[in-house]
């Protein structure tokens, strides 16, 4: 009985799962294909920055200096701050999922981005490097074409829609989350200091946004690590 | 159709930043050893890092309608403890916010 349970159950589909996933990157990058129309890139401007960063946050951070007069060495100076993080992410990545990421590592790297991290290191006991890089580029072609849509398509999006598919990102860090806690309630500890302390940061003022999320992740995985029970990675695999 | 050269500079040197951070962990990772004490919070951060983007990222990504982002979190969270299945609970909470927004 178990058995037959077991081979019913769809296979895992990096294809499915970045399309999914990608549906979040979907808003945003339509979102910035709208900020840089505005600025004034060209349409090709702004595809080629979607296609040879991608990079959410930063792309935003870049047009936004360049409109308040920034220089060209500035803004990578910025996006270079911005994108740090990134290293720590990976350094966890490997440490959790390395010894299945052997192969095609020029384009894990390229496809690393939050939401890629947290849902490859905490979402596949049994992943594979072929997964992780057909999931990422899912997504990275979600990024991509949601730049030209938006560049192409901005006065004919209802705001409604627009707005509410920009939660689809946070929708999936809840799932996460909730399957991280159904495995081991003390995950939600661990998740609620990671985001008071991150919390105190802003009322406090202290750093810049990209700053105050490292210093913010680097304090909590401390503390989680000296005071809490297990230290395997929180995989979240359904049983 | 056209391309600004300080701008392909300017994308050339975004991607350069962007891209050696996210690729040289698949390098080092391996050549290095890592203390325990710094093993054990690397591998704790994709748990920790949820909380940074949710709170207060998500909780208050609408600030014209507070309401609206705890409801569509609220609903993910529950579809996705009922159901196992992350994808159900990405569109649950889409959902959500179209409703109730």
């Amino acid at each position: 009985m178990s058995m037959q349970v077991k081979s019913a159950r769809q296979p895992d589909s990096p294809w499915v799962d970045g399309i999914v996933i990608g549906t979040g990157f979907f808003p945003i990058a339509m979102a910035f294909g709208m900020i840089a129309k505005d600025f004034g890139f060209s349409f090709l401007e702004t595809s080629l920055c979607s296609i040879l960063v991608f990079a959410g946050a930063s792309q935003f951070a870049a047009v936004g200096m360049l409109s308040s007069g920034g220089g060209i060495l500035d803004v990578v100076f910025l996006v270079w701050l911005v994108n740090m993080r990134h290293f720590l992410m990976g350094m966890s990545l490997m440490s959790v999922q390395g010894h299945r990421l052997k192969k095609f590592k020029p384009l894990l790297g390229f496809g690393l981005t939050d939401e890629s991290y947290t849902f490859l290191s905490l979402s596949k006991k049994n992943l594979t490097a072929s997964y992780a890089v057909i999931f990422q580029m899912m997504t990275y072609l979600s990024w991509v074409t949601g730049t030209m849509s938006g560049y192409l398509l901005v006065e004919y999006i209802p705001e409604k829609i627009s707005m509410s598919l920009d939660i689809a990102l946070y929708g999936m860090f809840a799932a996460l989350a909730t399957m991280t806690v159904k495995r081991d309630p003390e995950n939600l500890w661990l998740i609620l200091l990671a985001g008071g302390i991150h919390q105190l940061f802003i009322w406090m003022h202290v750093l810049n946004s990209s700053w105050r999320l490292m210093a913010a992740m680097t304090i909590a995985a401390f503390i989680g690590s000296v005071f809490f029970r297990h230290h395997e990675a929180p995989s979240v695999e359904p049983q | 159709m056209s391309l600004k050269p300080e701008y392909l500079g300017l994308f050339v040197g975004m991607m350069l930043v962007t891209y050696i951070p996210r690729v040289l962990p698949y390098y080092l990772y391996e050549r290095l050893t890592i203390a325990t004490w710094i093993e054990k919070p690397l591998r704790i951060l994709p748990c920790v890092a949820i909380g940074v983007f949710l709170i207060p990222g998500g909780v208050c990504l609408y600030p014209d309608t507070p309401f609206v982002a705890p409801v569509g979190l609220a609903t993910s969270v529950v579809v996705t403890w009922v159901s196992d299945n992350i994808a159900l609970g990405v569109f649950s909470a889409v959902a959500a916010a179209f409703l109730f927004a």
